[in-house]
């Protein structure tokens, strides 16, 4: 097990290594003038260099990646370029947000997914289990902006209309911390109240990826020997369902809900733009949009980490959830 | 995971090609990143850098790369970071891939990251291969070249075992290259950042 989790850390440690380089590379080392774009159309030559001499970027290359990493270990990103803002407080303010809307969304697409999926297995070829499929497909196929849209037209706006507010447009409201002055709201209800639209909306459209996936997998491990010898004992249909082929059949599922979770929590930019939560992913592409590098790569990084820590938990997960898998 | 033959008919060599890849891709890039560094700036601060970077890349080829199984002459040689063991097949009394591979030679236990399934592909049903319950083409037909692995050790102890004879003692070595390698970019590092 300590191997297991020490090659595991090693590998992970490098995968981190991995992209700060790329990212330093595509963005630092690229031939994009930051200086310029600062400094404006009518900047002089000694303005710009002195504006790549404070960002450090007239330095050599070694020394900027350095640098970088140095700060990085030190829990500092640096700055982002127009409002001298630190990277790891935009990170701070804008993860709550990202993470709130992923792992909430996470909870009802699991619930969704793999309960239809279950109910799709259980009755092969059944009226109940023709009607998920189609819905399934239906969402699968649907983009988040679509479904976002209509959700927000039709629970916001016509809601609305007819004299029902009962869920608001847009924003995000912070569950713990001070309340902001000018939005006074805050707290659990409130959180939950201004989340739902954007949970429903990536939901709806993941979990119809993981009702295809438990299907396929719970009519797997339904077809077992141990399923009928399990049977044969005399069993219930509900113990042997859910005690004996769930844990198995979810193997599949955890892999892809690990990948899924971290990329989501990562930034959900079009959900983000769509209910003007300013999260990860709405940051993110705010400092695509104005080069501003410094987000850009610790945000990266962050994400990374993100993906490589839920990897790690997929796979320790897999020994809770079958116990064939032993990792010693 | 890959086998290929190494000296001879009977030589047989087994590493992991998923940890490989990033093993080499990381390696390969802090290797070039530590040259750059030092021809693009000749300084005292480049070669700091270097050294850093190559310290990793020491990390990826030790940890992730090295680590191999041989077969040689009924011997199975377990090529770790910084230690090699030889165990006379006939010594062992159980071979096991979980997520590594383990050895039970008696109360002792050697283990070897070289060979192993990832936990998704333990979960997908290579459960009972790995604990040697069904046979490749068994009652479940796996394509995986770490079961191929896994039964080939197997055979290779059970010939030996077969054989019986006066098997030789197990032998331990430090494996001097990368441990010397180690050794000289931890002193060149020490000896940058102190000046």
């Amino acid at each position: 097990m300590i191997r297991f989790i020490f090659v595991r850390l090693i590998t992970g440690l490098l995968v981190v290594f991995l992209v700060s380089v790329a990212t330093f590379l595509m963005f630092f080392a690229a031939p994009n003038d930051v200086a310029r774009t600062m400094a404006g159309k009518a900047a002089t030559p000694e303005t710009i260099a002195l504006i790549n001499h404070r960002l450090g970027l007239d330095q050599p290359l070694w020394h900027q990646y350095g640098h970088f990493i140095w700060r990085a270990l030190h829990g500092d990103l640096g700055y982002d370029y127009y409002h001298q803002r630190s990277v790891v407080s935009i990170i701070k303010g804008a993860a709550p947000v990202s993470l709130s809307i992923a792992f909430g969304a996470a909870i009802l697409w699991m619930i969704l997914g793999v309960g239809s999926g279950i109910i799709s297995a259980v009755r092969p070829r059944s009226f109940m289990d023709r009607a998920l499929n189609v819905l399934a497909l239906i969402f699968y196929s649907m983009p988040t902006f679509v479904l976002g849209s209509m959700l927000l037209f039709f629970l916001y706006f016509k809601l609305t209309s007819a004299g029902h507010a009962w869920f608001p447009a847009a924003g995000y409201v912070p569950w713990f911390g001070k309340p902001d002055p000018s939005n006074p709201q805050h707290g659990f209800w409130p959180w939950m109240h201004h989340l739902i639209l954007p949970w429903v909306t990536l939901a709806l459209v993941t979990a119809a990826a993981y009702t295809r996936f438990t299907r396929g997998s719970m009519l797997e491990v339904l077809s077992e020997d141990y399923i009928r010898t399990a049977r044969a004992k005399g069993i219930s249909e509900r113990r042997v369902v859910f005690r004996h082929a769930l844990r198995s059949a979810l193997t599949p599922v955890v892999t892809q809900f690990g990948i899924d979770l971290a990329i989501l929590a990562g930034g959900t930019v079009v959900t983000e733009q769509l209910f003007g939560m300013h999260g990860l992913g709405w940051n993110s592409l705010t400092a695509i949009t104005n080069q501003d590098l410094p987000v850009i790569v610790g945000i990266l990084l962050v994400v990374s980490v993100f993906v490589v820590v839920a990897n790690f938990l997929v796979d320790l997960i897999y020994a809770v959830l079958d116990p064939r898998v032993r990792l010693y | 995971m890959r086998t290929l033959p190494l000296a001879g008919p009977r030589a047989e060599s087994a590493q992991g090609t998923g940890i490989r890849g990033v093993g080499w891709l990381a390696g390969g890039v802090a290797a070039a990143l530590g040259i750059f560094f030092v021809v693009s700036s000749p300084t005292l601060g480049g070669v700091r850098a270097c050294l850093v970077v190559w310290l990793v890349t020491w990390c990826a080829w030790a940890v992730l790369i090295r680590p191999r199984v041989d077969v040689q002459d009924d011997v199975i040689v377990l090529i770790g970071s910084v230690r090699d063991v030889r165990i006379p097949a006939a010594r062992v009394d159980a071979v096991r891939v979980r997520a590594y591979l383990e050895l039970v030679v008696g109360r002792r236990r050697y283990t070897s990251a070289a060979v192993g399934f990832r936990p998704s592909s333990l979960a997908r049903g290579h459960a009972d291969l790995a604990r040697g319950l069904v046979s490749e083409g068994g009652r479940r037909e796996v394509e995986s070249a770490t079961a191929y692995a896994a039964e080939y050790l197997r055979s290779v102890v059970a010939q030996a075992r077969e054989r019986g004879g006066e098997a030789p003692p197990i032998t331990s070595s430090v494996a001097w290259i990368p441990l010397g390698s180690l050794i000289v970019l931890v002193l060149a590092a020490v000896a940058a950042f102190s000046l």
